[in-house]
């Protein structure tokens, strides 16, 4: 049961993980007015 | 030593459902305004300037929250110009112009510093026209010279692309669905390199992970480094919305032209006082006609950007003759769009804090000039006195 759990947690926190990172490697390295100007 | 593995079956459920949750909840806050009723604009440590990039469903929730059905909007977009850089928030030109509008107007301003005349105000009013809503839009442009050749934008391309793929912006119009294709073909190299904006906001659409972490970054915790949030711990984790809006006043008038870069001010001036009547000014139109878009252009209000006439009389005398004619004959040009344009030549010495951006003096005056030009506007679009 206890194992279970675990893995449900586990697996939880990897789908937000990964729903988080789409949005982070979508963002610019460095901010484009520092770039530009 | 054993080592641990999670059960396939519990671990890969709550994986999809947890994802899943992120996707109802960033849908939940699209469909929900986020921002502060106070807000006056988005300042440097709300920007793109701290990776912060408002998603186009979180400006047309903002917008609809602050400006009412029966009120027309006014949409403040364009450059650090109409930022308001050198104005604190409580004075800043476009507080100071709803006061004059009165109730029957409602001002938000999303300008952005190196903005381009049609980035985040101009698309907000694409998205406000488009649910046949009111409002006059208000920007700002160099003469004989439009920032961004990319009807996408200079600095937000994800924004453009991110209000296509919900379908919020309106149909393309020729010169637009053109120009769009020359700059997928010439910029198809480039963007081999980086993420890929039109797959972003297509990913996007379905899974509104910007519309959830952008949320929760502005409302609930700092989950990213940068350092105009990090002098301090405390800030660098603070909420976006409690982060301050700090803006220098300028100084007296020998102390804030002491220390402007006089050579390089002055080789911009020289650049802009160049005859454009040619090339430069067809291109200007060009680049105008394929990102602002006729329904927006006849609702619209443009400043032509002046500058400080503390520099100006430093030029020759016929380089100053031809400054003063390119702005006219670009104006003239944008003017037979529908665009109204309003001419900074009203500004002094004074009222600017340097070479373009103005003073809170200077605000004042602009808001007092353009709000009289949009009222003409609204009565104009609209068919009534407002």
């Amino acid at each position: 049961m206890r194992a279970t759990l675990y893995s449900l947690a586990a697996g939880i926190a990897v789908g937000i993980v990964f729903h988080y990172v789409l949005y982070r490697i979508f963002l610019p390295l460095e901010p484009f007015i520092y770039v530009a100007f | 030593m054993d080592h641990w593995l999670p059960k396939p079956g519990p671990f890969f459920a709550g994986m999809v459902l947890s994802f899943l949750a992120c996707v109802l909840a960033g849908r939940y806050y699209s469909q929900h305004n986020i921002f502060r009723d106070d807000l006056a604009r988005f300042h440097m440590k709300t920007s793109s300037e701290v990776n912060f990039f408002p998603t186009p469903s979180q400006l047309l929730r903002f917008a609809e929250h602050r400006i009412p059905a029966d009120r027309i909007g006014v949409i403040v977009g364009g450059s650090s110009v109409l930022h308001g850089i050198a104005q604190r928030p409580e004075y800043l030109w476009s507080k100071r112009m709803q006061d004059l509008l009165g109730d029957r107007f409602r001002v938000i301003n999303v300008s952005s510093r190196g903005g381009a005349p049609h980035e985040y105000g101009n698309w907000v009013s694409e998205m406000l026209l488009k649910k046949r809503r009111r409002v006059v839009h208000v920007s700002d442009i160099f003469p004989c010279y439009y920032m961004s050749y990319d009807p996408a934008g200079l600095q937000i391309r994800d924004f453009f692309w991110a209000a296509r793929a919900r379908d919020l912006l309106l149909p393309d119009w020729p010169e637009r669905a053109k120009r769009l294709e020359q700059v997928k073909l010439e910029r198809a190299a480039e963007r081999a390199k980086e993420p890929n904006p039109r797959l972003m906001a297509i990913l996007d659409a379905r899974l509104n992970f910007n519309d959830l972490w952008g949320s929760f970054r502005y409302l609930h915790f700092g989950t990213f480094y940068s350092p105009l949030l990090a002098p301090r711990l405390s800030t660098l984790f603070m909420p976006l919305r409690y982060q301050e809006d700090v803006e220098e006043v300028a100084p007296p008038i020998p102390a804030r032209y002491l220390r402007a870069n006089l050579r390089r001010e002055m080789h911009i001036l020289s650049e802009l006082s160049i005859p454009c009547a040619d090339g430069p000014l067809r291109k200007m139109e060009e680049d105008f006609a394929s990102s602002i878009s006729p329904q927006v252009r006849h609702v619209s209000v443009f400043l032509m950007q002046d500058n400080s006439p503390y520099f100006v009389n430093q030029l020759s005398p016929q380089q100053q003759r031809q400054l003063r004619e390119n702005s006219r004959i670009s104006a003239e040009a944008l003017e037979r769009y529908g665009v109204t344009l309003l001419q900074g030549d009203f500004l002094d010495e004074t009222d600017f804090a340097d070479r373009v951006h103005l003073t809170e003096e200077g605000g004042a005056k602009l808001a007092q000039r353009m709000s009289v030009l949009v009222r003409e506007k609204a009565r104009q679009a609209y068919g009534e006195n407002p």
